[in-house]
């Protein structure tokens, strides 16, 4: 028997934050109802000229974090975490989000009495 | 050497090349993360390679935990290794199976899995080895000129 994933949609937010900020944006997306993230290391290369003409610091020292979230809190949470971590914040984080086609893992994993249960149902259908 | 006759290269009219899309049939590109914890990926590495997939890159990372475990276990951070794979859509039913079943193992061997459309690629050569372009031809036993 197949074991199918739920017909969720989701969305990947990138949120790329000065390092040492990661908290600020776990913090956010926490209380906009999302549950975890995945954090990575990163290096930031912006323009200077750009940067100074709106008085923005640059930090090399960057962290990228990962969140998968259902599309229907997506918007919820991306404005919660510009509001706690954005760029007019001690982390500058900038946002955006991509599109999932695919999704796998993010289900528990099934109780076996549940698939024994629908294994018995199918026998039963194809014997009927 | 002043005497030497120029000859006049006699240009022959060029016709317009038709584009790569217009010549080739073009396949989509996906990419496919996967999330796992630390020393798991060379698994999935070499098994999304025996499907086809021309590219994988493996990146440190951590992991901020769940709720639920935040509140049981208090501020708990997990090593992980994020896979970023570029290959075709049409591979990825594929590559999500092998995740699937490998999540199922152990609890260890957990993680998640997703794809993400790939809208454009820069330069027909890149196009061709993320999509693996002449697959089609060397399974014909040719060779690629």
């Amino acid at each position: 028997m197949e074991i199918q994933s739920n017909n969720k949609k989701y969305s990947l937010l990138i949120i790329i934050i000065n390092k040492g900020s990661t908290d600020l944006v776990m913090n956010a997306a926490r209380k906009a109802g999302s549950t975890g993230g995945t954090i990575a290391v990163a290096r930031g290369t912006g323009n200077p000229n750009v940067a100074k003409f709106y008085g923005i610091a640059i930090q090399p020292e960057k962290e990228m974090v990962f969140i998968v979230v259902d599309v229907t809190i997506k918007d919820k949470v991306m404005k919660q975490i510009y509001d706690e971590a954005g760029l007019e914040t001690v982390g500058q984080g900038i946002i955006f989000s991509l599109p999932i086609t695919d999704a796998v893992g993010f289900d528990p994993l099934p109780n076996i009495e549940d698939i024994e249960q629908k294994l018995l149902e199918e026998k039963a259908e194809k014997a009927e | 050497m002043f005497n030497k006759k120029i000859s006049k290269k006699v240009q022959q009219p060029k016709t317009p090349a038709l584009p790569f899309e217009k010549r080739e049939t073009v396949q989509s590109l996906s990419l496919f993360f996967t999330i796992i914890n630390r020393h798991q990926a060379q698994y999935f590495v070499k098994a999304y390679q025996d499907v086809g997939c021309s590219l994988s890159m493996v990146m440190y990372a951590h992991s901020m935990p769940p709720v639920e475990i935040l509140q049981l276990l208090g501020a708990e951070e997990t090593k992980k290794d994020i896979i970023m794979t570029v290959t075709r859509t049409e591979y990825i039913p594929e590559l999500k199976k092998i995740a699937e079943e490998r999540f199922k193992i152990s609890k260890v061997s957990k993680g998640i899995a997703f794809a993400i459309p790939i809208d454009a690629v820069s330069g027909i050569a890149v196009y061709k080895f993320l999509a693996d372009h002449n697959k089609e031809v060397r399974a014909n036993g040719n060779t690629v000129k």
